[in-house]
């Protein structure tokens, strides 16, 4: 298995409400729609967008990595209106060991619904079915209750804080560290 | 400031009654083949599965990249006989994050040789590679390992489940830290 085999052609996964589809230059608005909000922005690593141009930088830079066949996320769209409402998949992953780590980032009209949820357990069924993983992660803040109800509601388990172990935007954060086992998930 | 003068060779270090100074290559190989030990050497992230640690990349390529130190080897003072060896690896320079690891030969053991090092290294790494966490990994059987980082003074965080591959065996891993906030000088 090397990485290309999956991120050379990312497919679509098509879920009860939501398609995780690549990103395409076409997003460029709704994805500033949803990353300039301060309160979207605020526990992921990085900026909310303050310009169109921002948006437009951070697309093209998925579009590069899909080009280059390297780990790039989905693009979560709402099948009810076709909007690109955030963007899920792995972050990193570690063939030797079998694991592989998720993030993602969600429109903050949409928090609360179980959108995220939907989202995220299509990317596990995903890893587990077609990376050949045995473990994959995932990390937030510690007063990220949002992330962390994501990761319990798609069956993580939490597994311990790393203690100021990323810099972020100026300041050394605290990780909480989840994780599903491939034996754990159904 | 980091120290940048330890990017060119790393600095002799003396500890109570030990003496740490870079191990040349050809040492680093002998240590890795003598291996009299497996179990003495903590397995992490980056060991490759024949108990030798992955020393020593080319350095410094990124300014915001993951690199390893070389290692030291540990001997006894006034002796010549390396005993043991303890390097930092994934240094994270952007997060000011690294990992410790160690052995030390099985003779040597339960003489506090490897706490006096560990001492060693966290004032090493958060004085002059101006570290905030320094965290030990180890596999949780080995409780030598965990032995030490406690002794050392480092605190455990999290059980990262199946994390590593180790010969065909897949093992959880215990992480410990210590932070530069909580740390004092002896």
């Amino acid at each position: 298995m090397r990485i290309e085999d999956i991120f050379q052609d990312l497919p679509v996964l098509q879920t009860e409400r939501l398609r995780l589809r690549k990103l395409s230059m076409h997003d460029v608005e709704d994805v500033f729609a949803y990353a300039s909000s301060p309160e979207v922005a605020r526990y992921v690593v990085w900026t909310a967008h303050e310009t169109i141009e921002d948006s437009r930088t951070f697309v093209a830079s998925v579009l590069e990595q899909y080009d280059n066949g390297v780990i790039s996320p989905w693009g979560i769209e709402n099948r009810d209106n076709g909007r690109l409402i955030g963007t899920c998949g792995f972050a990193s992953w570690n063939i030797s060991h079998a694991r592989a780590e998720i993030g993602y980032a969600l429109g903050r009209e949409y928090w609360g619904r179980g959108y995220m949820t939907e989202a995220a357990r299509h990317a596990l069924a995903f890893g587990f079915e077609h990376m050949g993983l045995n473990r994959i992660q995932a990390r937030c803040e510690v007063d990220n209750v949002g992330s962390a109800r994501v990761m319990e509601k798609i069956g993580m388990s939490y597994e311990g804080t790393l203690r100021q172990q990323m810099f972020v935007k100026g300041t050394y954060r605290d990780m909480k560290m989840y994780s599903v086992l491939r034996r754990d998930w159904r | 400031m980091i120290d940048d003068t330890i990017f060119t060779v790393l600095p002799e270090l003396d500890t109570k009654r030990l003496h740490l100074r870079e191990l040349p290559p050809v040492a680093a190989e002998a240590l890795a083949c003598h291996r009299p030990d497996p179990a003495s050497v903590l397995y992490f992230n980056r060991m490759q599965p024949d108990h030798t640690p992955i020393i020593g990349q080319a350095p410094f390529a990124e300014p915001f990249g993951i690199h390893d130190l070389p290692p030291w080897g540990i001997s006894i003072r006034d002796g010549s006989e390396m005993i043991g060896f303890c390097a930092f690896h994934s240094w994270r320079l952007r997060h000011s994050g690294a990992g410790l690891v160690f052995g030390i030969a099985r003779r040597h053991r339960n003489q506090g040789y490897m706490t006096e090092t560990l001492g060693e290294m966290l004032a090493f790494g958060f004085q002059r590679m101006e570290l905030k966490r320094i965290e030990v990994a180890c596999v949780a059987g080995n409780a030598a390992a965990a032995r030490v980082a406690e002794k050392a003074g480092m605190r455990e965080e999290a059980l990262l489940r199946e994390y590593v591959r180790v010969g065909g065996r897949i093992c959880d891993l215990r992480i410990f830290a210590a932070l530069a906030d909580e740390w004092t000088p002896r």
